[in-house]
């Protein structure tokens, strides 16, 4: 079925961060197992809190949307980010722990889902990226690996934040 | 506060390839290029030949139970009746699942293999490639640390003309024909092999049951379960002889014979909604589709799987189509009596 909305609401309101909060994020979630070519969630936010998501054909409330978050729904989408553990995370070690970790048990998963987190931190032009396959699985078989389960949460969060901020606008 | 939020909605029609994933037997979870004849047994197999018995739950936590019970219900007697089939792959107005849609009973089927030792017959996304030498048969790189992918003159990647240099084959073939797609006879290491030596002339790799390899032996829409990778608005529910051959293979016992004392028979068995069986499957979290297993020795390149959870994402979160017709295949439940 090929089908297009565009709905465009009034009364929004723009607060421009000032330059001191270059903060952004892209974050994906890649769904290897799906064949169709479009198999990712994308969701991306600029240091203006210009929000754009897009959930492939086989996702409920499937679609590209964009909308606009002032400081204070920004503020609270970094805090989820918890940024301070995210920095403490560093993706060559975790890559060598979760490798040691399978080596020290006869386990296995078929989750070759791809979590990818891009972003830049506040008051800075560096960007930083993480990217895990299968976390929600190996965040479930080592429970005691801080840096898979920060990861996790974040993940979680995000995907709780999505939710909310299509709730609100009711997009069913 | 609540922020005041300006949206603008595009949905846009999303041109939906599902692109084909460019038996005999196929492969086997835990087996690698340091341990390729590694064969993985389901939960409970100790070596001793018979009836072994494997529960499947529901979680008591899962969403989704009363949507989902029917296509549990209809893998499990999949498995159970092992029943080869070509034509598996059923599209479109063909079948009952909507446009736009997953098949949760295809997809549960396809984890459910995982669950009790089956791996990939392709190299998958966990050789790191990209669409489409994910189509070649499950291998290790071998000692040059890369996967040879070589075409081969038919032009079908996973096809038995494959060039793939010091790879190292992980897919158990037929060594008459090398042909995934049908299955007589014996199904033990006097008729499967893993070692290209035992490759049959004009051969000079294991083919895999993908459905472009399926047109070269003369079978359509044909496509091992276990074949990765799940397309929107397609039925796959019914095992693939390659699906078939590699339990089978599994059941002639540590002995890798068949017909002997250690041969068993797989009956999974349905538990309802609880805790506590050998398999658990759940609905919830943000993955699409995933097993679980935990692993453990039996003899010698034996193992078996001591602990499974197949994990499917939620149905707030994915378009899963869910079954509600029962299959008229035989279940038994834990109970011991049949519907």
């Amino acid at each position: 079925m090929l089908y297009k909305h565009l709905f465009v609401l009034c009364c929004f309101v723009v607060v421009p961060l000032s330059a001191a909060q270059a903060e952004s994020l892209r974050y994906e979630k890649i769904f290897n197992q799906v064949t169709a070519k479009d198999n990712r969630l994308i969701l991306s936010v600029d240091e203006n809190g210009s929000v754009a998501l897009h959930r492939p054909l086989f996702m409920t409330r499937s679609g590209d949307y964009q909308w606009q978050l002032d400081a204070q729904a920004l503020n609270t989408l970094w805090s989820l980010m918890d940024q301070q553990s995210l920095a403490q995370v560093d993706q060559a070690l975790l890559n060598r722990n979760l490798a040691q970790l399978k080596q020290t048990v006869l386990v296995s998963t078929s989750n070759t889902d791809i979590s990818y987190f891009e972003w830049v931190a506040n008051a800075s032009t560096e960007m930083h990226s993480l990217e895990v396959e299968g976390l929600e699985a190996w965040a479930g078989i080592f429970k005691d690996q801080s840096d898979l389960q920060i990861l996790q949460r974040i993940e979680q969060d995000l995907w709780q934040w999505i939710n909310l901020q299509l709730q609100q606008e009711g997009v069913q | 506060m609540k922020p005041m939020i300006t949206i603008s909605r595009i949905v846009a029609f999303s041109s939906l390839l599902c692109i084909p994933l460019l038996s005999h037997a196929g492969a086997y979870i835990f087996s690698s290029g340091t341990s390729p004849d590694v064969i993985t047994h389901p939960s409970n197999y100790t070596g001793t030949g018979g009836v072994l018995t494997v529960s499947v739950c529901i979680a008591p936590t899962s969403e989704s139970i009363a949507e989902m019970t029917v296509s549990v219900e209809n893998a499990i007697a999949t498995w159970n009746q092992l029943e080869p089939t070509t034509g598996n792959l059923i599209f479109g107005a063909s079948n009952d699942i909507p446009s736009g849609e997953i098949d949760f009973e295809s997809t549960l089927a396809h984890e459910l293999g995982h669950c009790v030792g089956l791996a990939h017959p392709n190299l998958a996304t966990e050789s790191g490639l990209g669409e489409p030498d994910r189509n070649y048969t499950k291998a290790d790189e071998g000692p040059n640390n890369m996967f040879d992918l070589g075409i081969g003159g038919d032009g079908v990647r996973g096809s038995q003309d494959d060039i793939r240099g010091d790879d190292i084959n992980l897919h158990w073939f037929r060594t008459i024909d090398n042909n995934p797609f049908v299955m007589t006879g014996t199904v033990d290491t006097s008729t499967y092999s893993r070692s290209l030596l035992d490759l049959p002339a004009g051969s000079s790799f294991a083919a895999n049951a993908d459905r472009t390899v399926s047109t070269l032996f003369g079978v359509s829409n044909t496509e091992a379960v276990m074949q990765q990778g799940q397309g929107l608005d397609e039925d796959q529910r019914q095992l693939g002889h390659d699906d078939v051959a590699t339990l089978r293979l599994g059941m002639a016992g540590v002995d890798e014979t068949e017909g002997t004392a250690d041969d068993y028979t797989l009956n999974l068995v349905y538990g309802g909604v609880a805790s506590g069986c050998d398999i658990t499957v759940q609905v919830t979290g943000t993955s699409f589709a995933f097993c679980s297993v935990g692993g453990a020795g039996v003899s010698g390149d034996h193992l078996r799987i001591t602990s499974a959870t197949a994990q499917f994402g939620t149905a707030a979160q994915f378009n899963w189509y869910f079954n509600p017709n029962p299959s008229q295949q035989e279940i038994i439940f834990e109970d011991g009596f049949e519907i």
